[in-house]
């Protein structure tokens, strides 16, 4: 079996267990927080192009994923059908990106984060204030989910195979922009900016065109979350979802697609599922993260294939002393 | 004589306050082979950041065939065909050898390129063996190899090459200066900053030794006797 055949054997067996999940999961609270892991994990990847890809920490995500959620609510509200308001909804979470963008991308490091903090409180704090439009605290409802190709998706099972394929299309779009040479120039400003710049390339250019990729599938899970709630409320662009989506991606690992998805799995299994049964859950989803970042400080991912690989090479060095005995 | 492929013209370039180099003049012609020689601090590297536009000169002008390039962004002066291979290699560790090629492809003035990533790991096979590999994981020789190959990618008509030998064993310094000679045996312009003035010596056209940021001698490297007193009293060795 070539190197690549355990990969191929365990990613097949992860799509077969995510095509049929609603069929031997029969709870659709279950299926609900598998749609959730999904849509967040749409949320995290889409941060981890910035984080992981960029080296750009961001820390205003949630008012992007705030931005296609309020606009889709708020259009829903006044009486446009879906088409148009998730079309208006990712547009506008794509022009607020590239405000973020160009007011952000004047620096990197600490000064890139903290720009987003405050443009991401800006947003947070127009939605929590502006009560004539966003209706501040009590939030916006929306009352119908939109049909899929004529299907309903009203129940759990066909909301989360809609989830589902947009979750596909995000890990195949992300998986092609890091094999891209777009995706290795972003990597090269993120180790290199002085160098890519030396070889012609407009750094600005590629971290601006990044945080415009960032935005949209940001945009795309805040729809998602928007249909899967049929509700916002300024809560889901506050700072701390921000920081949830950043532990999601650091937890799992940067700069790996599976990190990511791992990380949103973490978090939405712990605020949904263990906060039923442990009251302090918040404890223990920091107990997991010191965990993980004091056992493998690269995520949990890249720390899992690493301790694999060591137990691997150390049975088969064994292996072969045991052989050589006897 | 030969077209000017590149001309520092009475350039002065400072670090903050610390004035480093103090109006430097040399021409590289075209197909020709310029050895930079000089001590640390003699300001060799800062004429490579200045010329490819990672610090700005403050006085002089720098042309690149005729046309004036100092006040050009980085990308931009290596859209005119310059291309720098830096000291210490610089490549990109998280990339792969063929990702740290592909990040570099620029086709020169809309022609066909003569260097591909194929054309690349035909001049340096070993590349080619390694070529889904981090470059993180490349030895010394080879990720010199790489930045040379990553430089070519621009197809450039200028190509700079920031003490190419440093770190490395003699055989593979061989090597590399036989890569060297391979592609100024192609036409391509080259400027070479060195501190090991027998290497120089050995393959370059012309000479300049810079000693404080200021030009001590210049001139043909065979009028240059590489004995002079006067070599040995800029480069300390020899």
């Amino acid at each position: 079996m070539s190197a690549r055949g355990p990969r191929f054997f365990a990613i097949g067996v992860a799509i077969a267990i995510l095509l049929t999940l609603p069929l031997w999961i029969a709870n659709s609270y279950y299926v609900n927080i598998a749609s959730q892991i999904l849509l967040w994990a749409v949320a995290a990847l889409a941060l981890n192009v910035l984080v992981g890809y960029g080296g750009l920490v961001s820390l205003g995500h949630a008012a992007l994923f705030g931005a296609a959620g309020y606009t889709a609510a708020l259009l829903l509200k006044a009486g446009h059908g879906h088409l148009v308001a998730d079309l208006a909804a990712i547009g506008f979470t794509l022009f607020v990106s590239a405000i973020f963008a160009i007011l952000s991308l004047r620096s990197t490091g600490i000064a890139f984060l903290m720009i987003t903090l405050a443009l991401g409180q800006i947003l947070w704090g127009i939605a929590y204030r502006w009560v004539s439009l966003t209706q501040g605290d009590n939030g916006v409802n929306v009352t119908t989910r939109p049909r899929f190709f004529g299907i309903s998706l009203a129940t759990a099972d066909a909301f989360y195979y809609a989830v589902l394929i947009v979750f596909a299309l995000a890990v195949i779009s992300m998986a092609i922009f890091v094999r891209s040479p777009f995706g290795a120039s972003l990597r090269g400003t993120r180790d290199q900016a002085r160098r890519m710049n030396a070889l012609g390339y407009n750094v600005w250019l590629i971290r601006f065109l990044a945080f415009l990729f960032s935005g949209f599938w940001t945009g795309i899970a805040g729809l998602l979350f928007v249909y899967y709630n049929q509700f916002i409320s300024p809560q889901v662009m506050a700072l701390q979802t921000s920081a949830e989506i950043l532990l999601m991606v650091i937890s799992g690992g940067t700069a790996t697609l599976l990190g990511p998805i791992a990380g949103a799995a973490i978090v939405v299994v712990m605020k949904n599922v263990a906060s039923a049964y442990i009251e302090r859950w918040n404890l223990v989803l920091g107990v997991i993260f010191v965990l993980i970042i004091s056992f493998m400080p690269d995520g949990l991912i890249p720390g899992t294939a690493r301790i694999w690989r060591s137990g691997w090479q150390t049975l088969r060095a064994r292996a072969a002393r045991g052989v050589r005995v006897s | 004589m030969a077209t000017s492929a590149l001309a520092l013209d009475n350039i002065s370039a400072f670090y903050g306050d610390s004035h480093v180099l103090h109006g430097v003049s040399f021409t590289l012609g075209e197909g020709r082979l310029l050895g930079l020689l000089g001590r640390n601090g003699a300001g060799k590297s800062t004429c490579m950041n200045v010329i490819v536009g990672l610090l700005r000169a403050r006085e002089g002008d720098i042309s690149v065939f005729g046309e004036s390039v100092r006040r050009m962004s980085p990308e931009l002066i290596a859209s005119r065909g310059v291309a720098l291979v830096p000291q210490g290699r610089r490549i990109f560790r998280s990339l792969t050898v063929r990702e740290n090629l592909i990040v570099a492809t620029r086709n020169g003035n809309g022609k066909k390129a003569a260097w591909t990533d194929e054309t690349v790991f035909a001049m340096f096979p070993r590349l080619r063996e390694r070529r889904s590999q981090l470059a993180a994981h490349l030895s010394g020789g080879e990720q010199q190899m790489l930045a040379i190959g990553r430089a070519l990618m621009n197809n450039p008509r200028v190509l700079l090459m920031d003490e190419p030998s440093e770190g490395l064993a003699p055989q593979i310094v061989a090597e590399v200066m036989g890569t060297i000679r391979t592609l100024k045996a192609s036409g391509l312009s080259i400027l070479l900053v060195e501190q090991n003035p027998r290497l120089v010596f050995d393959i370059a056209d012309d000479v300049v030794i810079l000693n404080s940021g200021e030009i001590a001698l210049a001139g043909s490297a065979k009028a240059i006797n590489p004995n002079d007193a006067r070599v040995a009293q800029y480069l300390g060795v020899f």
